[in-house]
């Protein structure tokens, strides 16, 4: 077999393979449901949400709803909606640092703690590294 | 044989122009393969926001909220973070040096939204984590459960991630909103 053919081959083999990759990854992606017109294009932004994604707590219910894990809204006993005051909700951090904070779900923590220089837009795109 | 060896070169040539030709075919059906690979991966189907949260002063705070299911995964993740930065050179935000902080000055809160029958709802709340070692950076991430299997049941979400800097006795940072993203 020539050196030709054997690269032929091996060009002919990650191209298919990468095709049936990138077929797949498009396969994963979530869409909305055919024929829900209501669900195709996004719901509008939050009557708190700004430009850039800026909140606004204070245009927020005094309350908020919470949907539990059926996608339904939760209630009480009695039918009341259970809700969460925006205050609860939107509360910074309380007093001092903790002196010992847990090392739970560390894996999920990304550090550094190196220092850079480093000069950021107001806004940057969301693929960009932080 | 003079004519013999002339056809033989014409046709060396034009095997030569087709296995080019086969090999750019074969390049582009990559380059397009590939494409679709880059295309696909984690961030482009990701949904979110960044930006300072507070720039005030010579101390700022950097956030940004992000809602994705990665390529080739089942699970999708609300994540969100702060970094913290110190104006250089005396001058002020946005033009910055990154920070480093002792354990426990850097907090992340992430709140999981749902938008259902024209409102939002909560849907999942963290509480506050914080760096346990010196860092400048601190992100979270969070499972919204498998397709088919989401955290409240199909629809579109939306993360406000809650990041904060302990500077100067005050945790100074805020909020950032992710934008919708359709889970199913």
């Amino acid at each position: 077999m020539t050196v030709s053919r054997m690269a032929l081959m091996l060009v002919a083999s990650v191209a298919a393979g990468t095709l049936l990759f990138g077929a797949v990854a498009i396969g994963t992606q979530d869409r909305t449901p055919a024929g829900s017109a209501t669900l195709v294009e996004p719901p509008p932004e939050p009557a708190w949400v700004g430009a850039n994604g800026t909140v606004d707590p204070s245009k927020m219910p005094a309350c908020v709803r919470v949907v539990g894990s059926d996608g339904l809204p939760v209630s009480k006993g009695d039918g009341e909606p259970v809700c969460v005051s925006r205050t609860e909700l939107m509360q910074p951090p309380m007093g001092l640092p903790p002196k010992t904070p847990a090392a739970v779900n560390a894996s999920r923590f990304v550090l550094e703690g190196e220092r850079r220089i480093v000069e950021l837009p107001a806004s940057s795109p969301a693929n960009v590294r932080h | 044989m003079t004519l013999e060896m002339g056809r033989s070169e014409v046709f060396a040539d034009a095997e030569a122009i087709g296995r080019s030709s086969w090999f750019a075919r074969l390049f582009l059906v990559f380059v397009f393969g590939l494409g679709l690979i880059l295309g696909s991966t984690d961030r482009a189907h990701a949904t979110g926001n960044s930006g300072y949260t507070d720039s005030t002063g010579p101390q700022c705070a950097y956030n940004w909220s992000h809602i994705y299911r990665p390529a080739f995964s089942s699970t999708a993740y609300a994540s969100g973070g702060v970094r913290s930065l110190v104006a250089d050179n005396g001058s002020y935000c946005p033009i910055g040096v990154w920070s480093s902080r002792p354990p426990g000055y850097l907090a992340v809160r992430l709140v999981v939204w749902k938008y259902n029958s024209g409102r939002e709802f909560v849907c999942k709340s963290t509480g506050y984590t914080y760096n346990p070692r010196s860092a400048s950076r601190l992100s979270r991430t969070t499972s919204m459960g498998k397709r088919h299997n989401t955290a409240c049941g199909p629809g579109y979400y939306g993360t406000v991630a809650y990041g904060y800097v302990f500077n100067d006795g005050r945790w100074q940072g805020g909020y950032i909103w992710s934008g919708w993203k359709y889970l199913k």
